[in-house]
């Protein structure tokens, strides 16, 4: 298992607001040393290139390249943990069963409910359970 | 968790949901929007995708509810088992106000609008999902309810920084003055004579100073220029729904959107074009079945450059302004004989629709007349300093152009009261003002006289210049005004109530602009004319003396 001061993560998706989200859930456990950022599929490839990450949350529908198509090519090129946070990626849907075939590591619904102060602890559990499962 | 980030959070929310909003507005007002165009519908099924998505985020289920029946109904269109017409276009674009009311409320008034509002609409949507749909009844039920007013919604997604017009209006005046005294120190450099050299070097500095001053005043007044862009989506919103409620099919089209003039003039611009458009609709374009073969109604909106200002054109293809029924109008006011009434030509005659209580439709529309008409319009395009005219052929249409001057410029002024008509002096050409016992005069045998920058200057009599009223002024002081301008100077002197105060002017009519000294016209609140004296015609009187 990597040194926490080494591990970094890459958050993927077109809307700020679930950046800000995801990424609050994620700085709360002081489990990475970094967190990236990219609003869609073609910049997270772009920012691969140049930087190694250790885990990518990525989200599905984006404009310019979604995730499907992001999911493909990291698989070709990247060794990296990838878990899919979409509201499409429930059970049953066309898309979940595509991203189980290119085998994403874990697929979790986005974070909801309303907006308070415990709301980081509320949602962001089940991500974070599942965080420190891929990594245990 | 901070307050910060809560915070933070709801302003992204908000922002976000705001952009898919209007990007869904502008995707239902979009003409061309219908079935075959999949890449359109597609995006506005999108659009209405990301805002179920964002409103999930944040927990307002309620309004996720709406939203994803929204999209279900997108979806029905987009695999063409329902077809876009224009009732189900008016109900998507109140439903996106409904949900703009929403994203834009603080939560407690979120509940209370979700309680008046998303019930209707939601019934709404629900029954446009049946066969039996009957849209007329349940758009008249939700307007009873009264949505609040769509545009009151501010535009968070508007391109432009929102800056506080009063610390512009400070910046504007600020850099007026600088640029002033810059003036004048150029005017005291000319008076010292003794170092040659150190007159040089200074007038070098002052033409820079006052080059980069005139960039500052230049920055500042673009500052206030705002898109004209920011007007159009109200615009076509307005379009669709007048045509709508009468039925008529109309499309809109507006061309140079990218033209830019100053906020004042944005704002007070946008209450007049609504009319006008409003009125090409219902009185413009003919009922569908009088059209026929013409086909849909065409409404066209152009923005153009001007000299010092903006051209604006409101058009369409209707039938065309009907002489005969101004003429009877006309008749019926009886504000004419009926020989001059014939002797009228078309321009003339048309002009007369711009007269207050002048509407040739015997009822009058709930849709473009609310009681008010074009004198209105009129009155509010002067007020801005522009000018509205009409030319129209009959069976091709009617065509209103419409001048607006890039800036409105409020005139400080110098209001000479008791004279026959009341002049006004723009200030920043007066140099002083003293009581006749304080100025030293020129011993001259005829003209009385007063030395300005060792010129002799003549004083005229304002009362014999611009006609005497002044009866009981003889216990007022005698002042005199010294205007000054370009280095042309001009002595005034004058028996009567003085005042300052702001004005706007229009261009003088064909009447008053035979008046010699006339360069603007105005009304004060008490409805009294005030005439803008013609500085430059003053002067003349000087040069052709000497």
């Amino acid at each position: 298992m990597n040194k926490i001061k080494d591990r970094k993560v890459l958050i993927v998706d077109d809307s700020k607001l679930m950046r800000l989200l995801l990424k609050n859930i994620v700085d709360g456990m002081k489990f990475f040393s970094k967190i990236y950022e990219a609003e869609n599929g073609k910049e997270a490839l772009d920012l691969l290139e140049l930087n190694k990450v250790d885990l990518i949350l990525l989200d599905i529908e984006m404009p310019v390249m979604d995730g499907v198509e992001a999911l493909k090519e990291i698989r070709l090129k990247h060794d990296v943990k990838v878990i899919i946070v979409s509201s499409l990626a429930q059970l049953g849907s066309s898309y979940s069963v595509k991203v189980k075939q290119l085998s994403a590591d874990g697929v979790i619904d986005k974070p909801s409910g309303a907006v308070d102060p415990s709301l980081a602890a509320k949602r962001g559990n089940e991500l974070r359970n599942m965080i420190k499962s891929l990594f245990d | 968790m901070d307050r910060d980030f809560l915070n933070e959070i709801w302003l992204q929310f908000e922002t976000e949901a705001m952009e898919h909003c209007t990007s869904s507005e502008d995707l239902l007002l979009d003409a061309n929007l219908n079935a075959s165009e999949e890449t359109n519908i597609d995006s506005l099924f999108r659009a209405f995708h990301s805002l179920k998505g964002l409103f999930g985020t944040v927990g307002l289920d309620q309004t996720l509810e709406l939203t994803h029946l929204v999209e279900d109904v997108i979806d029905k269109i987009r695999s063409r088992e329902m077809l876009l017409n224009n009732q189900i276009r008016g109900v998507l674009l109140k439903c996106v106000d409904v949900l703009k009311n929403v994203i834009s409320s603080s939560s407690q008034e979120r509940e209370e609008i979700v309680d008046e509002n998303l019930y209707i609409v939601k019934q709404l949507i629900v029954s446009i999902k049946t066969t039996d749909f009957h849209v007329d009844d349940n758009l008249k039920n939700i307007e009873r309810k009264d949505l609040g007013d769509p545009f009151s919604v501010s535009d968070k997604s508007d391109r432009f920084a929102t800056v506080d017009l009063e610390s512009l209006d400070f910046l504007f005046n600020k850099a007026g003055l600088v640029y002033s005294h810059v003036n004048v120190l150029k005017r005291m450099t000319k008076l010292n004579m003794e170092d040659a050299q150190f007159i040089e070097n200074v007038d070098k500095l002052i033409d820079t100073l006052q080059t980069e001053v005139s960039s500052l005043n230049q920055s500042i007044t673009d500052l206030r220029l705002v898109s004209v862009n920011s007007l159009i989506r109200r615009l076509k919103r307005d379009v669709f729904e007048t045509s709508t409620n009468l039925d008529k099919n109309v499309e809109f089209s507006v061309t140079g959107d990218n033209e830019r003039a100053d906020r004042t003039i944005i704002n007070a611009l946008s209450s007049a074009l609504m009319h006008l458009l409003r009125n090409s609709v219902d009185h413009g374009i003919e009922k569908n079945e009088e059209r026929g073969q013409k086909g849909n109604g065409k409404i066209f909106l152009d923005f153009s450059k001007e000299k010092d200002g903006l051209l604006i054109k409101v058009s369409d293809d209707g039938k065309g302004l009907d002489r005969k029924r101004i003429e009877e109008k006309l008749r019926q006011l009886e504000l004419l004989s009926d020989d001059d009434i014939r002797k009228l030509s078309d321009t003339q005659l048309y002009d007369f629709i711009f007269q207050p209580g002048f509407s040739t439709k015997s009822d009058v529309s709930e849709t473009s007349g609310r009681g008010v008409g074009l004198d209105v319009v009129k009155k509010n395009i002067s007020s801005l300093g522009g000018t509205i005219n009409v030319v129209s052929d009959p069976g091709l249409g009617t065509k209103f152009l419409l001048k607006i001057p890039n800036i409105v410029s409020t005139e400080d002024c110098l209001v000479l009261s008791d004279l026959k008509t009341i002049y006004a002096i723009p200030t920043r050409s007066i140099l002083w003002i003293r009581s006749v016992s304080h100025v030293d005069f020129q011993k001259h045998p005829t003209i009385r006289s007063i030395v300005h920058e060792k010129n002799i200057i003549p004083v005229h009599n304002a009362h014999d210049l611009f006609g005497n009223l002044a009866e009981n002024v003889d216990e007022l002081e005698e002042k005199i005004i010294l205007i000054n301008m370009n280095e042309k100077a001009f002595a005034l002197s004058y028996k009567g109530k003085l005042t300052y105060s702001e004005h706007v002017f229009d261009e003088p009519d064909i009447l008053v602009s035979k008046l010699p000294f006339v360069s603007g016209t105005t009304v004060d609140q008490d409805r009294n004319i005030i005439f803008r004296a013609n500085l430059e015609k003053l002067f003349e009187i000087n040069e052709r003396a000497a």
